[in-house]
């Protein structure tokens, strides 16, 4: 294998790949990174649960394929003068890096036993632009489970269906729903693991370019121009979320989101995460009171708001609002709470492209 | 002193016979606290063969009057009580009248004596109580008894004597009691010619603590300084690293005199419940002043056993005296650059020190002995001071809120203190360790001396050369808590180590904290104020957890379920057997499960059925659930919050099972380590 390819391109493709390479194995070829030269240059990274495939634009003079360790390959090419790159396999996988002034020759390993990622047997498939999926992913990623005992609610849920895909994801106090339209006219419904979307995530842009979505066996894969990332998928029924969501509401609010940040986070700025309090809401009329007392202090705000219910107290943990409030672009949003010890739900005002259901935090005074 | 006079017939019977002499410690005893009546303030105690074949004990009291010193030897003669009216207000140590007579009794016995006014003192030498030979002699002031052959007619009582060297460890514990019972007197006990200890007699208790126990110890007490009810506590607590296997290094003394008390001694443990690690047992020296009429000594015939009128004021003293005194000091651990953790080496020098019995012997095991039932009442009693839940309302305030708002006021009262005897000792004691040339001299002077001559000793004795070393260590360590914590917080953040340890650095201490320990404590003491305050914040859950239980345990729930509601647990009965939970304390995170539900369950009704209402194991368990681990890698900011958090806590020094949850290490245990200081 003899191939040159820009220091630049060679760099984005191992970042990419490397995300899915084991840091440690007790293979040695599964911390290492794929490399093929055929028409262009692939690299790959796999751990099973996931596999990254990059492809990139290289001046091929010998075909083949080996494998390096993806450690020392990214710190090599990280210091790489910014120029092409010259990889060369000379005798018993021994592999020539060049560039410019700079020479190294590095053991690798046999690219022959490296296991390739599955082929998809294009079956069930859609496509949506990757902005799209990126959205639906970051509006909902932050509620996935964490919990390993409950491995089901680590993964995230993603369903097909009458041309629209959905996002859920829940772990046990709160929940986060989001929808798109799509061309496609397929049903599937796969769990796929919570860290994966995460990974997708930072690989996908913002642009309308179409990313591929197909299902085939064990394993999701997503396909981009020059890059196809595989995850396994989680076997198990997801929970039926839809009964989570309640149907009648006593509180009915419309609050501005950016305000209500805010204020959220400035009544968190005298609490943590590891002395944890939660905020108090005091809906009246039509104005909500934030209340905080912390062993820090107290902290208390009140914001207009419209009001199409009851009066309420209720109590949250803030993270929980604020991360839910963060992922909404909408200007206003509506929050409709079932009562002062049960659900409440944030949606859009006129549709229903996002549903986050929190559960609060009761405000017992026991004495 | 009073002149003798023999007991009436009534007023002897009225007290408790039955002081015997039953071994070479009660001989040192009896005599030694007479020697303290009589007003001295240089006691030499020596002895050979574990005192079976030699105890001479050297006072420079008040001596006896020539007819008064012969007298003494009768039962019943005493210079202390006249009648049965004098004894509930006993001042003086000794009361019986019968110890002279029952040591001569038993035992080749010969005294010299004299007091300030007469010229001439007076010899006398017995055996088995009757009087040999009566002669005048010149003495210094004072009186010295020696008393050879112990129990030669009595072979009977001969055969109980145990190994010399056990002997011998009952004598010293003796008199290590009694020498911290009085640090105004110097103390000198002599074994086989060596000069096993030796008080300086400065009026401090803390030059005592380090004469017996040595510099380790003595560098990490707390003092102890405390008042309520007409009771005064005082003394010196060890901190948690100090404590050992057994209870050998406790003393408690009611004005005075030595005691055992179960009240005080459950009291003292429980304030350091939480700190120090199972089976293992705090140091601690506490004096305890009881306004007469509050207690009743003469329960036990040794005189150790106390009856308290009111043990509740006795508990709240001693617990709250000991938990002010750990609470107002920084209780960090600093690594040793020999490469031990502090406790491990006190223990170990602790061991080469003395070839002491395992514990104080006779007293100990029936303190042991008295049981677990006892136990029980008296934890069932206090409970209602600790526990928060306890219905009286009343004595919940003692308990939380009094803690926190006398450690402030008690932490002013211990800085007066040290800077009191920082001036006016100038941080001085005498030092424990005898040279051995020190000891030689000993030897040859007494080889040199007759009878006459040894009376002298008291006063030659006491001018041997005692080094003196400084007490600086002590001050130098005794930062406050609050500016260890404030150094501590003000610490940057070095990194995660093993995903399980943090580490810090400000000036040159590195300080190690254990993540999992920390954030345990964190979650102990938020639940315990919660629980204090009767706030709960209890977090809804997606999907209830469902508990299925036996009746026995469904019946439990049920009882407890407004406890459990105060802990923020929402349940509701479904049908008879199963436990519907809709909410739980905010402190969890999702990962709360059945069986963390059943495991607090679990340790609930085990330490219920002990007589407490809720126990600090519970809150442990509940504390535990969903804690950080070890292996669990931290940002930054969660490491900040972490610190920050830790350092407000009540006890941020160890974990509930009292393991350590920070320590340090100084810049200069690194230089040791890598040579290059020395
Ligand atoms: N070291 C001593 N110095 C002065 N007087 C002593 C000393 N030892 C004993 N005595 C006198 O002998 C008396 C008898 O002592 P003891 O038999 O122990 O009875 P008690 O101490 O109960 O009076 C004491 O009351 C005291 O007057
Ligand atoms: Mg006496």
């Amino acid at each position: 294998m003899k191939v040159t390819v820009l220091k630049q391109d060679l760099l984005d493709a191992i970042n990419i790949v490397q995300k899915a390479v084991m840091p440690k194995s007790t293979t040695p070829i599964l911390e290492g990174i794929y490399m093929e030269a055929n028409e262009n240059l692939k690299l790959i990274g796999n751990s099973f649960e996931l596999g990254i495939q990059y492809t990139v634009d290289a001046q091929i003079e010998q075909t083949g394929s080996v494998v390096l360790n993806a450690r020392i390959f990214g710190e090599i090419v990280k210091r790489l003068p910014d120029a092409p790159v010259s990889i060369e396999v000379i005798e018993n996988n021994k592999v020539r890096i060049e560039c410019i002034n700079s020479f190294f020759e590095i053991f690798g390993i046999d690219g022959e036993n490296y296991p390739l990622l599955p082929e998809d047997d294009n079956d069930l498939q859609l496509t949506l632009p990757q902005a799209t999926l990126k959205d639906l992913i970051r509006q909902t990623i932050f509620s996935v489970g964490s919990d390993e005992n409950r491995k089901i609610m680590t993964g995230a849920l993603m369903q097909a269906e009458n041309s629209e895909i959905k996002m859920v994801t829940l772990d046990g106090f709160r929940m986060a729903v989001c929808r798109a339209v799509i061309k496609d006219n397929v049903e599937f419904k796969v769990i796929i693991p919570g860290k994966n979307m995460n990974e997708i995530l930072r690989i996908l842009d913002t642009s309308d370019n179409p990313v591929k979505i197909s299902l085939s066996g064990n394993t999701v894969s997503f396909v981009l121009e020059n890059c196809r990332i595989v995850s396994n998928v989680l076997d198990g029924e997801f929970m039926n979320y839809k009964s989570y969501i309640p149907s009648q509401f006593e509180t009915v609010i419309e609050i501005n989101t950016r305000d209500f940040t805010e204020s959220l986070e400035r009544a968190s700025l005298i609490s943590s995460d590891v002395k944890r309090y939660p905020v108090r809401l005091q809906i009246e009329e039509d104005t909500l009171t934030i209340h905080s007392v912390t062993d820090i202090g107290v902290s208390k705000e009140t914001l207009r708001i419209e009001n199409k219910g009851s009066d309420l107290i209720i109590g949250f943990n803030p993270k929980y609002l604020i991360d839910a409030l963060k992922s909404i672009s909408d200007e206003t949003v509506k929050i409709s709470f079932s009562s002062s010890i049960g659900p409440c739900i944030i949606t859009a005002i006129d549709n229903e492209d996002y549903l986050y259901l929190i559960l609060p935090v009761r405000l017992a005074n026991t004495r | 002193m009073n002149k003798i006079v023999i007991l009436d017939e009534k007023t002897a019977n009225q007290i408790a016979a039955g002081e015997v002499i039953e071994r070479p410690a009660s001989v040192v005893k009896e005599m030694v606290e007479n020697s303290i009546d009589a007003g001295a303030d240089q006691i030499t105690v020596e002895i050979k063969n574990g005192g079976i074949s030699y105890i001479r004990i050297t006072d420079n009291g008040s001596g006896m009057e020539a007819d008064d010193a012969e007298l003494a030897f009768e039962r019943h003669a005493t210079s202390k009580i006249r009648k049965i009216e004098d004894l509930d207000q006993i001042a003086t140590m000794g009361f019986r009248g019968e110890a002279l007579a029952s040591v001569a009794a038993v035992s080749h016995l010969e005294l010299i004596t004299r007091t300030e006014n007469s010229e001439m003192g007076i010899s006398l030498v017995l055996e088995g109580g009757r009087v040999l030979s009566s002669n005048q002699v010149g003495c210094p002031k004072g009186t010295t008894f020696i008393v050879k052959n112990l129990f030669y007619n009595t072979p009977a009582r001969y055969k109980f004597l145990k190994k010399d060297s056990t002997e011998a460890g009952y004598v010293s514990d003796i008199i290590e009691r009694l020498a911290l019972a009085h640090p105004d007197i110097s103390f000198k006990f002599i074994q086989n010619g060596q000069v096993r200890l030796h008080t300086p007699g400065n009026n401090d208790l803390l030059s005592v603590i380090y004469s017996i126990y040595g510099k380790e110890v003595a560098s990490k007490v707390l003092p102890v300084k405390y008042q309520s009810g007409g009771f005064t506590l005082t003394g010196f607590a060890g901190r948690p690293e100090i404590s050992r296997g057994n209870r050998s290094r406790q003393s408690v003394f009611l004005n005075g005199r030595y005691i055992k008390s179960q009240v005080v001694s459950l009291a003292a443990e429980e304030a350091y419940k939480t700190m120090i690690m199972q089976k293992k047992f705090p140091f601690y020296v506490l004096l305890l002043c009881a306004p007469p009429g509050s207690f009743d000594v003469n329960v036990h015939p040794q005189k150790l056993e106390v009856r308290f009128s009111d043990e509740n004021i006795v508990y709240s003293v001693v617990y709250h005296g000991v938990k002010n005194a750990l609470l107002s000091a920084s209780l960090i651990r600093q690594y040793d650059s020999s490469g031990q953790m502090d406790d491990k080496k006190t223990q170990k020098t602790g061991n080469v020190r003395l070839n002491h019995p395992q514990s104080s012997g006779v007293q100990d095991t029936a303190h042991k002995d008295a049981g677990n039932e006892y136990k029980d009442k008296v934890l069932s009693v206090y409970n209602n001071i600790l526990n928060p839940l306890a219905v009286d309302s009343q004595e919940k305030n003692i308990s939380e809120s009094g803690i926190r708002d006398v450690r402030h006021e008690d932490k002013s009262i211990a800085d007066r203190d040290f800077n009191g005897n920082k001036t006016g000792k100038e941080g001085k004691v005498f030092s424990r360790d005898i040279d051995q040339k020190d000891a030689v001299s000993e030897k040859e002077n007494l080889s040199r001396m007759n009878t006459v001559e040894l009376a002298s000793v008291s006063s030659s004795e006491q001018s041997d050369t005692t080094r003196e070393i400084s007490l600086d260590f002590y001050y130098s360590e005794k930062v406050s808590r609050d500016d260890s914590l404030s150094h501590l917080k003000e610490a940057q953040i070095v990194g995660q180590v093993f995903d399980t340890y943090i580490l810090l650095q400000n000036g040159s201490t590195l300080y190690i904290i254990d993540q999992h320990a920390a954030h345990e404590r964190i979650r102990f003491e938020i639940l315990k104020e919660r629980l204090a305050k009767s706030q709960s914040y209890s977090q809804s859950i997606l999907e209830p957890v469902i508990v299925n239980l036996s009746s026995t345990e469904f019946d439990f729930v049920m009882e407890k379920q407004e406890i459990f509601q105060k802990f923020g647990f929402d349940l509701e009965a479904f049908g008879s057997s199963t436990v519907i939970v809709r909410s739980i304390p905010d402190i969890y995170d999702t990962s709360f499960s059945v069986s963390d539900f059943e495991e607090i369950l679990d340790r609930w009704m085990k330490t219920h059925s002990q007589g407490s209402i809720i126990s600090n194991e519970v809150i442990y368990t509940m504390s535990c659930k969903g804690a950080l681990k070890a292996n669990q890698s931290l940002s930054n900011e969660e490491i900040k919050e972490l610190v920050k958090s830790l350092c407000s806590m009540e006890n941020p020094w160890t974990c509930l099972h009292g393991r350590p949850v920070i320590i340090k290490i100084d810049k200069k245990d690194f230089e040791k380590k890598f040579k290059r200081i020395v």
